[in-house]
C-alpha cells in the first residue's frame, strides 16, 4: 500500500495493467462507484470525487497520468470548467482526453466545455457502455 | 429572587436544580450527538455493502436478483431504495433496465401506487418521482382523481404522462395540469410548454371548452404558454384567443394581445379584434401589448400606430409603442413624427448605447 497520503485519496480500481489509464471524476458517490465497476475491465480506473481532488491526483509524482479524464462538470469546491481549463494550461497534460459529463441540457455548456477544450461531451443520464465506447474511441 | 436571597435553603435547592437541568440537558445532547454519529457511520456501512452486493447482482438473472433482494433486512432494504434513486436518474442503457428491475423487485412500483392513492402530498410526490424514474405506465384517471388540487403534484403527474409512451399523453397531462382551473407552478407551466410548443392547436381547443371556470392567473399562464409556442396553422381557429382580448382582466387583455403577436399575418385577427377598443383601453400596459403587435405589421397599420402613439397620454406606453416601431428598424425613415421625436430621439440613442454594452 502506498504511503503518500495523496495516493491513497483516491480508490485504485484496478492495478497498473497497462491497459488504458482512466481517472473518472464524479461527486456522486454511487454513479462514481458504478462507472469505475462498469470500466475497470477494460481499462486502469482511478476516481476523484471533486475538482480539487483531481488536480491533486494529477500533480503527485507518483500517479499514472490518465490517458482520459472523464469529467463532471457541476463538482463541489472547483466545478469541471475550472478543472478543465486548470488541465489546458498545464502543458504535460495537454495529452490527456477530458470526456465531460454534464446534467446541464443547454448547448451552451456543450458549446462551453468543447470551447475549452474537452474532447467530447456527454449529457447525463448517461450509458456506462456508451462511455467506454467513447473513451475507446479516444485512446 | 429577593425570597431566595433572604432564604439560603431556598437558594441552593433552586441551584441545585439548575445544574441538575443544565448537567441532563448536556448529557442528552451528547447522547444525541454519539447516537446520530454512530448512526451515520452504520447507514454508510450499509450503503457501501449494499453498493457492492448491487454491483455484483446486477448482472445475474432474475431470479437471483429476486432471491438477493428477499434476503435484503429493512434498513438495507432502504440504502437500495436511495441507491437506485440515484442511479436512475443518472444512468440509461443497459443498467438503467437492469435497476429497474432491482427496483420492481424491491416493490417501488407497489409502494409508489400506495404513496399515490394516499393522497398525502409528500408521499404522492415520492411516487411520482419513482413512476418517471421507471417509466411505469400510469393511471390517467387515477392520476386525475388524485393529483389535482396541488400544483406541484399536477406538475409532477403531468410530467410523468408526459414522458410515458401512452397515446393521449399530451391531452391527459393537459388536463391534469388545467383541471382544478387554478394557476399552475413554475414546473407546471414548463411541462405546459414542452407539451405544447410546437403546435398548441390541442391546448387552445381545450382551453375553449374547459376556461369559463379558470383563475384570471390561469388564464395568463396559458394564453403565455400560447404566445410562447409555434403559431398554429391557418384552420385552427383562435377565437378563444380573440375573445380574451376584450376579458374583464387587464392581466388576461395584455396576455391575449402578446399571445396574437406571432398572429398578426391572420385574417381573423385583424378582423375579428376589436382594435378600436384595444388602442383605447383604459390600462395603459394592456395599450403597450396592443402597440407592440401592431408595430410589427404594414406601413399602412404603422402609420395609424405613429398618430395614436403620439396623443398617448402614458409616457411608458409612448415609449413601449415607439421601441417596437424602432425594432422593425425603419422608423428612422419615416418623414413625419409629430409629436414623437423626442421619443424617437431617445430610443434611437438608447439603441446605440444598448448595442455598445
Amino acid at each position: 500500500m502506498s504511503e503518500d497520503p495523496i495516493r491513497e485519496l483516491f480508490s485504485t480500481q484496478s492495478g497498473d495493467s497497462g491497459d488504458p489509464n482512466v481517472l473518472i471524476v464524479e461527486d456522486e458517490e454511487s454513479l462514481r462507484e458504478l462507472l469505475a465497476f462498469r470500466l475497470e475491465s477494460d481499462f486502469s480506473v482511478e476516481t476523484a470525487a471533486d475538482g480539487d481532488e483531481c488536480l491533486q491526483y494529477l500533480e503527485a509524482d507518483d500517479t499514472p497520468v490518465p490517458d482520459v479524464i472523464t469529467l463532471d462538470l457541476m463538482l463541489p469546491r472547483r466545478d469541471g470548467y475550472q478543472v478543465l481549463k486548470e488541465i489546458r494550461a498545464t502543458p504535460r497534460f495537454l495529452d490527456i482526453d477530458v470526456i465531460v459529463i454534464s446534467g446541464l441540457s443547454q448547448d451552451v455548456s456543450a458549446m462551453k466545455a468543447l470551447d475549452l477544450g474537452a474532447s467530447d461531451y456527454l449529457r447525463k443520464p448517461i450509458s456506462a457502455r456508451e462511455l467506454a465506447t467513447r473513451i475507446e474511441r479516444l485512446v | 429572587m429577593s425570597a431566595a436571597v433572604a432564604n439560603p435553603r431556598l437558594l441552593i435547592w433552586l441551584s441545585s436544580i439548575t445544574l441538575a437541568l443544565v448537567v441532563t440537558m448536556v448529557i442528552l445532547t451528547m447522547g444525541r450527538s454519539v447516537y446520530s454519529a454512530w448512526r451515520t457511520r452504520r447507514l454508510d456501512r450499509v450503503r457501501a455493502s449494499v453498493r457492492a452486493d448491487l454491483f455484483e447482482n446486477l448482472d445475474r438473472d432474475r431470479e437471483a436478483l429476486s432471491e438477493w433482494v428477499e434476503r435484503l433486512t429493512r434498513s438495507e432494504r432502504t440504502a437500495l431504495r436511495e441507491l437506485l434513486g440515484t442511479l436512475l436518474e443518472n444512468l440509461r442503457g443497459d443498467d438503467r433496465d437492469k435497476l429497474g428491475v432491482v427496483a420492481r423487485e424491491l416493490g417501488i412500483p407497489s409502494r409508489a401506487e400506495r404513496d399515490l392513492e394516499s393522497g398525502v402530498r409528500h408521499r404522492q410526490l415520492r411516487a411520482l418521482h419513482w413512476y418517471a424514474l421507471l417509466g411505469e405506465p400510469v393511471d390517467r384517471d387515477l392520476l386525475l382523481e388524485r393529483c389535482t388540487g396541488d400544483p406541484d403534484t399536477e406538475a409532477a403527474a403531468a410530467r410523468v404522462l408526459l414522458e410515458s409512451d401512452a397515446s393521449d399523453a399530451v391531452n391527459s397531462a393537459t388536463e391534469v395540469l388545467l383541471a382544478d382551473g387554478n394557476g399552475l407552478s413554475v414546473p407546471g407551466m414548463d411541462t405546459l410548454y414542452r407539451l405544447h410548443k410546437h403546435d398548441p392547436t390541442e391546448l387552445i381547443r381545450y382551453s375553449e371548452s374547459a376556461s369559463a371556470t379558470w383563475s384570471n392567473a390561469l388564464m395568463v399562464q396559458v394564453l403565455s404558454v400560447i404566445g410562447a409556442s409555434d403559431p398554429v396553422p391557418t384552420e385552427v381557429s383562435l377565437d378563444w384567443v380573440i375573445g380574451c382580448t376584450t376579458h374583464e382582466s387587464a392581466e388576461v387583455r395584455a396576455a391575449a394581445f402578446r399571445a396574437l403577436e406571432e398572429h398578426g399575418w391572420r385574417e381573423d385577427v385583424r378582423t375579428d379584434v376589436d382594435w378600436n377598443r384595444a388602442l383605447n383601453d383604459p390600462v395603459p400596459a394592456v395599450r403597450s401589448t396592443v402597440y407592440r403587435l401592431l408595430g410589427g405589421w404594414d406601413e399602412r397599420v404603422r402609420e395609424l400606430l405613429i398618430a395614436v402613439l403620439a396623443d398617448e397620454p402614458d409616457i411608458r406606453s409612448k415609449l413601449a409603442g415607439v421601441e417596437h416601431l424602432c425594432e422593425t428598424g425603419r422608423l428612422e425613415d419615416l418623414p413625419t413624427l409629430t409629436g414623437l421625436e423626442d421619443v424617437r430621439d431617445w430610443v434611437v440613442e438608447n439603441r446605440k448605447v444598448t448595442r455598445v454594452a
